[in-house]
């Protein structure tokens, strides 16, 4: 199934949305409450850096399937400027804004895959999913 | 220079310039084409204008939804009046910044009733169908022209029905915006619980803007009442990021400054491990499970010693005169506290302001058995458990064990009773010739 589901995240309210969203969508295929908060944390924390970093960007939400397993994918996209350097930018404390410098090694230890894909002036998409259950 | 109208100040809000009438155009697929067809059906929508104005209002009122419209005689004649105008550049030909304004007033006088864009959509169809009516009927004798014409007009109906429903959205949002506004004001209270304790319970999201005004609230509320433990209460948060943390971090940070300790309190089970996962480092903060061990936690900071009192507290007669007591002379017995029965030599009398004292023993433990700790048991219980004195006044035997204390003990005492006894008096009982004796002298 194809449900996919596309939000222009432009300021904060969109980041409330879209991860109200992501719970939504992930308790419709049976996560349990805290896993719907790892992801919902996880989507608000790569939303956060599409504000912050690319002014405005893409969050996609959809449901994946694979033999034997159900999960939640995100996508989130931006036209920004892009990271220099990829291996700073997941390290822990690493920020080149003034925040802890966590949401992207955090978001990836909230998930189950991550993948980010970016060059300098190309913009940056994250991608990012959660399996349920073993 | 004149002064902005208010469908100009909207027109600059709405970013609506001439650029963006050329693309509304262009959506609907004005050319000059359809104005010069339009010119030739100028005349018959003209004239009929007064009437075809009139039946859409007279359409608009018969739904309850647009009451609101008719309700302002002002506001209503305002309506008309435009709504005229508007049907008169309908066919004007000139669809540029003056008659986009004329359209936005209209709109904005819609949205100030609160119409519903439903309602007006239906009558906007009305009017167009009606002049489409006067307009066939113009041209009877070359329909095809006039069908075509009508079409060319249908676009900028179309375009008057994009900018009416932008106005009535816009200003749907902009009261949106002003509520979210306000209970972004509302929703930050820091509130002091005791000398020197301030609870800030935090609900819903946190953004910049709101942790600022958190911020802002607290050390002000810290400063105003010497606080020196805030109890920071996140139940209501129900997902906590690496931002939001940093705010809350921030402000610990700076209500630390001021000299005054945060404990966090109500980080529930989800959230706790989302923080863990994200690798964010709270172990500076002083956390606590619920808002009552954080309250507990913040006394015992402060040096509160909150105890369970045995019984609620008792409040002294001077706080809180019997009704009885009166200020002022007594109306039945203006020369003092009287009481029946009171004579000289007796226990002293009885402040009029006090219970009885068998009254207040009761009150005493009545009260305290609602409070839920039994200091006293009830009379009952000392009848069946207590020691033996106890257990005797019910039955009301000398302690000796022999006789009747009190009046007899049966209906028919008096006749077992007063009978002689071996080696006893002959004649009447003592007690019967005696009334004041007790019983049990008899023998």
């Amino acid at each position: 199934m194809a449900s996919e589901l596309k939000l222009r995240v432009e300021n904060e309210s969109d980041i409330v949305a879209a991860r109200q969203r992501g719970r939504e969508l992930a308790a419709s295929i049976g996560f349990s409450a805290t896993e719907q908060t790892l992801i919902a944390t996880a989507i608000s924390e790569i939303a956060r850096n599409i504000i912050a970093y690319a002014k405005r960007g893409d969050v996609a939400l959809d449901i994946v399937e694979q033999p034997g397993r159900r999960g939640v994918r995100v996508v989130a996209s931006d036209e920004g400027p892009g990271i220099e350097n990829l291996e700073l930018a997941m390290r822990d404390g690493y920020s080149t804004g003034r925040s802890l410098g966590m949401g992207l090694p955090g978001a990836k230890r909230l998930m189950d895959e991550f993948h980010i894909a970016s060059a300098p002036g190309k913009g940056t998409t994250v991608t990012m999913k959660k399996w349920r259950g073993p | 220079m004149n002064e902005q109208t208010p469908a100009q100040a909207l027109r600059h809000q709405m970013g609506i310039t001439e650029e963006d009438i050329g693309r509304r155009q262009r959506f609907v697929d004005l050319t000059s084409v359809d104005v010069e067809r339009i010119a030739g059906i100028r005349e018959p929508v003209v004239r009929n204008a007064e009437e075809l104005a009139r039946g859409f209002f007279d359409y608009l009122a018969k739904f309850e939804e647009a009451r609101p419209l008719f309700a302002s005689r002002t506001l209503l004649e305002r309506a008309r009046q435009l709504k005229r105008e508007h049907l008169i550049a309908l066919v004007g030909g000139d669809y540029g910044v003056a008659y986009v304004e004329q359209r936005l007033e209209l709109g904005l006088l819609y949205s100030k009733v609160g119409l519903d864009p439903r309602v007006f959509l239906g009558a906007f169809h009305f009017l167009m169908r009606n002049v489409g009516a006067a307009v066939m009927k113009h041209g009877e004798r070359r329909p095809l022209e006039a069908f075509e014409s009508f079409l060319s007009l249908n676009k900028v109906g179309f375009i008057d029905i994009g900018l009416i429903t932008d106005v009535l959205v816009a200003e749907r949002e902009r009261t949106i915006q002003q509520q979210q506004e306000a209970i972004r004001e509302l929703s930050t209270p820091v509130l002091q619980i005791r000398e020197r304790l301030l609870l800030l319970p935090i609900i819903g999201l946190v953004d910049t803007h709101r942790a600022r005004l958190i911020t802002e609230n607290l050390l002000q509320a810290v400063r105003a009442t010497r606080a020196k433990v805030i109890v920071m209460d996140v139940t209501g948060v129900a997902t906590i990021d690496s931002k939001v943390a940093n705010h809350l971090l921030q402000t610990v940070s700076a209500a630390r400054l001021m000299g005054a300790r945060v404990i966090v309190s109500g980080i529930s089970a989800d959230v706790a491990q989302s923080l863990v996962s994200l690798g964010i480092e709270l172990a500076r903060l002083n956390t606590v499970g619920d808002l009552q061990g954080g309250l507990e936690e913040a006394e015992r900071l402060i040096g509160y010693q909150v105890a369970l009192q045995p019984g609620p507290p008792r409040r002294s007669s001077r706080e809180r005169p019997h009704p009885a007591a009166g200020a002022g002379p007594d109306r039945l017995h203006p020369g003092g506290a009287f009481r029946p029965g009171s004579h000289p030599g007796a226990r002293p009398a009885r402040r009029a302001d006090r219970p009885r004292a068998r009254d207040r023993r009761r009150a005493r433990r009545y009260r305290a058995r609602r409070a839920g700790f039994l200091r006293h048991a009830h009379a009952a219980y000392h009848r069946l458990h207590g020691s033996p004195a106890r257990r005797a006044r019910g039955r009301s035997r000398h302690p000796a064990g022999r006789g009747v204390r009190h009046g007899p003990a049966r209906p028919d005492a008096r006749r077992r009773r007063d009978r002689a006894r071996p080696g006893g008096r002959h004649g009447p009982a003592r007690a019967a010739r005696n009334p004041g004796c007790r019983a049990w002298q008899v023998s």
